[in-house]
């Protein structure tokens, strides 16, 4: 199965509290990588997501966690050879109704997304973010304080500073 | 750009790949029009108008931005798939 097609279907399982976030999420908004599965933020407690899951025939595991830092619970499942995990939208920065819709997909807005990367505050989370601030500037003030308060400030820094990233994603002088 | 074309560039943004009729409909405009704003969109580079056989018809699917980028993601997806299965 494709990768964009699990999305869909996995958000039609969870709709209408859960949203895309992660790569596909980076992708839609114009980050170019891979990503090895899809993630999904719902508002929603975790046994209800296992149950929408089973309904529709897609096997899935809660794993808890109650260390300090660490996401309540992650629902772990695979999708027609495409795995998938489910974040508690809450915990990941999402508001609900933060969400655009994006070639049929539920995704999380711009700035939930970037909050979402901010929090998770990994070297590719961040990385993400600093791409779409290369992308379109007028974002990089917010996404600045966002990583701030999260303190992923000084990654964010250090990727907006990469030179690969900037020949990638900067505009040209004179287009920006 | 003209504000109709940005609404149409809008509704195919959000909406998934959708023929010229169905995006005529979803935008709630003249078909017509919607035929020759997309010809236009898709000569200045902003949507890709791709072939598609559904039901034994040939109609034209219309795509934006969103949907050329996930088609590159699942491209990629795939490619890695294979690089991994051969291994």
């Amino acid at each position: 199965m494709q990768l964009s097609e699990a999305a869909r279907r996995l958000l039609e399982f969870l709709d209408p509290e859960g949203v895309l976030i992660g790569g596909i999420c980076a992708a839609i908004y114009g980050v170019e990588r891979f990503t090895r599965g899809v993630d999904i933020a719902a508002d929603l407690d975790p046994e209800t997501v296992v149950r929408r899951l089973r309904e529709a025939g897609v096997e899935a595991v809660v794993r808890r966690s109650a260390e300090p830092g660490d996401l309540t619970w992650v629902v772990h499942g695979e999708a027609g050879g495409v795995e998938f995990q489910v974040l508690p939208a809450a915990e990941v920065g999402l508001a609900p109704g933060a969400f655009a819709m994006k070639a049929g997909l539920r995704v999380a807005d711009r700035d939930g997304f970037i909050t979402s990367k901010c929090i998770a505050g990994g070297q590719q989370d961040l990385h993400d973010v600093a791409a779409l601030c290369l992308l379109d500037p007028k974002i990089e003030p917010r996404a600045r304080e966002v990583a701030a308060a999260h303190g992923a400030l000084a990654k964010l820094e250090s990727w907006l500073h990469d030179r690969r990233l900037r020949q990638r994603y900067a505009p040209p002088p004179g287009e920006g | 750009m003209t504000p109709r074309k940005g609404e149409l560039l809008e509704v195919v943004d959000r909406s998934p790949a959708l023929s010229i009729y169905a995006l005529a409909k979803e935008a709630g405009r003249n078909y017509r029009r919607v035929y020759d704003h997309v010809q236009e969109l898709a000569a200045a580079g902003l949507l890709t108008v791709r072939p598609e056989v559904r039901n034994g018809r040939r109609v034209s699917m219309v795509e934006g931005v969103v949907h050329q980028r996930l088609r590159r993601l699942d491209e990629l997806f795939a490619f890695k798939a294979e690089i991994d299965a051969a291994q």
